[in-house]
């Protein structure tokens, strides 16, 4: 929930810095279909039913990095615009530690434990991938790229998650993008210079 | 009559405004949801 967060509490800190929420308009967002087809397609992964999940994994794995690509593909198109950069490097940040465990973001059975989202019970073994997420239960030590996984817990927030270090610099990214398309300032003086 | 037909085009006006927000608000949200990917998204 941090990154819808993320999008509310851009929109309300970029009002209260007096911005406007129509100039969203003028936010030169190309290809801002691919966000919706990314999201579609990882939505058809992580709700597919839940005891299936394991039958359905290379298929699954496939669909869910093709729509990381369809994100580096607008992110790359959208390059100009500042925010969006930082967006992309939490992408990438997400991405490689997604493609070097299989497809999925690595979590451990402790950190999930630790926040109380799910019981021990609820848990799968490890090597399993987490039914309706789009992570897979690993113990630290067989985890690629640990540190990039989803391991910062946040059990005493209103909805307790565990996230990962591209998640916040996605989070950052997307507050910093509302900001420059609500806010008057440098973004439309760079489109009217083309720079 | 030009009244109801600029009151229509600015109606008209209005309304693509608002869905050209809402679309730049969901784009933005859906690329947010898409790129992170914390541990039970998006449960609620």
């Amino acid at each position: 929930m941090i990154l819808v967060f993320a999008v509310a509490i851009g929109i309300v800190v970029a009002v209260a810095r007096g911005g406007d929420l129509h100039r969203l308009v003028g936010l030169r967002l190309r290809f801002g279909w691919l966000a919706l087809l990314a999201l579609a397609a990882q939505v058809y992964v992580i709700y597919y039913p839940a005891e299936q999940v394991e039958g359905a994994r290379t298929l699954h794995a496939a669909v869910m990095m093709g729509s990381y690509a369809a994100l580096v593909v607008l992110v790359l198109v959208n390059r100009g615009i500042p925010g969006m950069p930082v967006i992309g490097l939490g992408l990438l940040l997400n991405l490689a530690v997604m493609a070097s465990n299989g497809g999925y973001m690595p979590v451990t059975r402790e950190a999930i434990i630790a926040t109380g989202t799910r019981s021990e019970a609820e848990l799968p073994p490890d090597g399993a991938r987490l039914p309706r997420s789009k992570d897979v239960l690993l113990p630290a030590d067989q985890t690629r790229l640990w540190i990039l996984s989803d391991v910062i817990t946040a059990p005493r927030m209103p909805l307790a998650r565990i996230y990962s270090i591209g998640d916040l610099v996605v989070a950052t990214g997307v507050v910093l993008l509302i900001q420059v398309a609500m806010v008057p300032g440098r973004y439309e003086r760079s489109l009217e210079t083309g720079l | 009559m030009e009244m109801i037909e600029r009151g229509g085009w600015e109606m008209k006006r209005v309304h693509h405004l608002y869905v050209k927000v809402l679309y730049a608000v969901i784009a933005i949200a859906a690329l947010a949801m898409a790129a992170g990917a914390p541990e039970g998204w998006p449960m609620p």
